[in-house]
């Protein structure tokens, strides 16, 4: 699948701990809109698939509906919308963008229960919302994927929030190793868990999940620190993402990820995955050091 | 249209870097042309600085004479300028080039003696005993900037402001980041900095030892501190005998554009080094600098006692009889003590922070306390820094300095010919 892929703005109406933009650090936009209309223009009819929408939080951007109509109005096949789906509450909204041609909502939900999701968001209400939206865009029939970061906060209730994620007809899970930058880094100690508990509780919620015939995806994660779901790992599918970020153009975001926000250590040397893995973001090596990480031979891949 | 390059060779903190890129920045603004050579190490200060840059690594050797030469003459540099002169001297020896090629490469050479070092080449008290001194060719650098602060901010040739540009952080990026670290709205919020130099593995014993003891007796008074003091710790590394403060710790790697937000997050700006860049920018930024310094040799316990009550040192005997011999420092581990007295008189630099002698556990702890907790004494500290910032401020900018310098030796080149025609 060929994407284009848009970070539409900064700013965001949840606050995050783990932002990996670092959106709450933001107080104005950086983005010039003129660039986003630009690289839209430029790359329509060139046969990409489809046009992804980030920020921060997309749908704030007061040229939010307009970059719909102009993406539809560009030909192009489907829109793709990452956000943490408060605005999406608003039935009238989530008519309309489904109207404008978005098909997909990767839609934030990092806890099960207000006090879970909202602790982490710092945004009040939000859950609630949020809930409310993945209902309403499932009744207008969109596809939804879930991303949930995760966290030390919300690792014991993995399950639960697979099983949420389930009941609300949510079509595909994505968990995400937390990459500690932008927001992240300040409360590394306090948010990110170490492999041995994430891999505790995210087993039996990758079980459950599939169990129910969902999709389910693994982000960011290499390969060695959830072993048995190699084939989960987002790195295993076939995609091509060309993105602009604050003005500049990432031609090949993965490649752009692995080669510069991941690193290879000792354990990676004689690894038989390592190039499909992308290797190890430094900044959690940092630290707690490479012990987390190990070799893959080529029989257990 | 002048062209000037800048060299900032230094290898261990961003002092000096941060100095050459932001006259860099004012010499490119005003349209002349400026390249930089420096150590790889600088590179995240440079890169996005809009600065042309190349670096060096620890490997370069003598090439850097060469490279040096080449970029001179490439450029067509009308100047050059070596920020600072010590560290430029050190590299150079490091790399076993002597000093004098500088004045062979044709432009003029000018360096920032961020230590007033001037001609009569004082000697460097570093660690127990030792001495470092500046190669003879630095005294054949006549054209000198001294930037304030360190240096006093008086009316000479060369004497430059060195404050960091105004920047305002919001309150919700303060709250934030605040609350990432896991804090509620009454824990307050220590930030402490450490240069490479000062998480160095030093070959001398006297070093490493201070290195290790003093850190470890600050970690001690900081476990003494309220539950609800963190510490965020901004360096290469973790320094492992803060990890008994547990979760009140922080430590983060360097964080480039985003330093100013989180010192703008904290209470109180604690160092370890008199003149640290860092200290510059907590007073610019309006948060109070409590500066730990040794002042003492020692070489019992009951010496410190002579100096310090008693029951005003809150180490104990195993460690006092480890960290001994003691010596003095203001840039600690390094020393730098006797070396940074003459420029500390009538400094008004030292109104715009506290300074407190790390030994004197009570005071250190007290000090914490009350420019954390105090209202009154936070408000006294923040005028303080606000007009000390203010003197500063009336100073020449870098690039200015560096013109007045540049006519000056001008019109001295002018009058000499003038004179050697009348012969």
């Amino acid at each position: 699948m060929r994407i284009l892929s848009v970070h539409l703005t900064d700013l965001c109406n949840s606050k995050c701990s783990f932002c990996v933009v670092g959106s709450p650090l933001y107080v104005a936009d950086t983005i010039a809109y003129a660039d986003v209309k630009s690289f839209l223009t430029s790359n329509a009819h060139t046969g990409f698939d489809a046009v992804n929408l980030h920020g921060g939080e997309a749908t704030i951007h007061p040229n939010f509906i307009d970059t719909l109509r102009l993406i539809q109005r560009l030909g192009y096949p489907e829109v793709q919308l990452q956000t943490n789906g408060i605005r999406l509450a608003d039935t009238g909204f989530a008519e309309l963008i489904s109207s404008l041609g978005v098909k997909l909502l990767i839609i934030s939900l990092h806890g099960d229960t207000p006090q879970l999701h909202d602790a982490q968001t710092a945004t009040t209400g939000g859950f609630v919302r949020t809930l409310e939206g993945i209902r309403n865009v499932k009744r207008l029939g969109l596809r939804v994927r879930t991303n949930t970061v995760i966290t030390t906060q919300n690792v014991p209730r993995l399950g639960h929030l697979a099983q949420l994620a389930i009941d609300l007809g949510v079509d595909h899970l994505n968990f995400s190793n937390i990459h500690p930058v932008g927001s992240a880094q300040f409360g590394f100690v306090r948010i990110v868990p170490t492999f041995e508990e994430v891999r505790k509780f995210l087993y039996p919620a990758l079980d459950l999940a599939l169990s129910a015939g969902r999709s389910v995806t693994l982000e960011g994660f290499p390969y060695c620190t959830v072993p048995e779901y190699i084939n989960l790992h987002i790195n295993e599918q076939t995609r091509e993402v060309r993105m602009l970020m604050r003005g500049r153009i990432i031609e090949d975001y993965d490649r752009f990820m692995n080669q510069t926000c991941r690193i290879y250590g000792q354990p990676c040397a004689d690894c038989c995955v390592r190039e499909r893995c992308g290797g190890v973001y430094p900044e959690y090596v940092q630290q707690r050091g490479w012990n987390d990480f190990s070799t893959i031979s080529s029989a257990a891949a | 249209m002048r062209t000037h390059l800048i060299v900032a060779l230094s290898r261990g903190g961003w002092g000096e870097a941060t100095f050459g890129s932001a006259m860099g920045r004012e010499l490119i603004a005003r349209g002349d042309d400026v390249s930089v050579v420096t150590h790889e190490r600088n590179e995240p200060v440079f890169k996005g600085s809009g600065l042309e840059y190349c670096t060096v690594g620890d490997h370069f050797g003598k090439l850097l004479q060469p490279l040096l030469q080449e970029v001179a003459s490439e450029k067509r540099a009308t100047s050059i300028i070596l920020c600072d002169l010590l560290t430029a001297d050190g590299m150079l020896s490091r790399f076993g080039i002597p000093g004098e090629i500088l004045f062979d490469l044709g432009p003029q050479v000018i360096a920032v003696d961020t230590w007033e070092n001037g001609a009569e080449n004082r000697a460097i008290d570093v660690f127990m005993n030792k001495r470092l001194a500046l190669r003879p060719w630095t005294a054949k650098v006549p054209q000198r900037l001294g930037p304030s602060p360190l240096l006093r901010p008086e009316c000479v040739a060369g004497r430059c402001r060195f404050m960091p540009p105004p920047y305002t952080t919001s309150r919700k990026i303060r709250e934030h980041i605040r609350r990432n670290l896991g804090m509620t709205g009454r824990d307050r919020l220590v930030m402490f900095c450490t240069a490479h130099w000062q998480q160095a593995t030093y070959e001398d014993e006297h070093g490493a030892r201070i290195a290790e003891y003093f850190a470890m007796l600050l970690a001690r008074y900081l476990e003494s501190l309220a539950p609800q003091i963190h510490l965020v710790h901004v360096g290469p590394s973790p320094l492992k005998t803060f990890g008994r403060l547990k979760e009140n710790y922080h430590w983060l790697a360097p964080l480039g554009h985003k330093f100013d937000d989180v010192l703008t997050a904290a209470d109180l700006f604690l160092s370890g080094n008199l003149s640290a860049t860092t200290v510059l920018h907590a007073i610019s930024r309006r948060v109070p600098v409590l500066v730990l310094q040794n002042s003492f040799s020692a070489t019992s316990a009951d010496e410190v006692y002579t100096w310090i009550e008693r029951s005003d040192c809150l180490f104990d005997t195993e460690w006092i009889s480890k960290a001994l011999p003691l010596y003095p420092f203001r840039l600690w581990p390094l020393g730098f003590y006797n070396f940074l007295s003459p420029i500390l008189v009538n400094n008004p630099y030292l109104s715009a922070i506290k300074v407190v002698e790390w030994l004197n556990g009570r005071h250190v702890v007290d000090s914490i306390n009350d420019l954390v907790y105090c209202a009154a004494t936070r408000e006294d500290a923040l005028q303080n820094q606000l007009v000390y910032e203010s003197t500063v401020k009336s100073l020449p900018s870098p690039a200015q300095a560096l013109d007045d310098l540049l006519a000056s030796n001008y019109a001295h080149t002018e009058r000499t010919s003038d004179r050697s025609l009348q012969q």
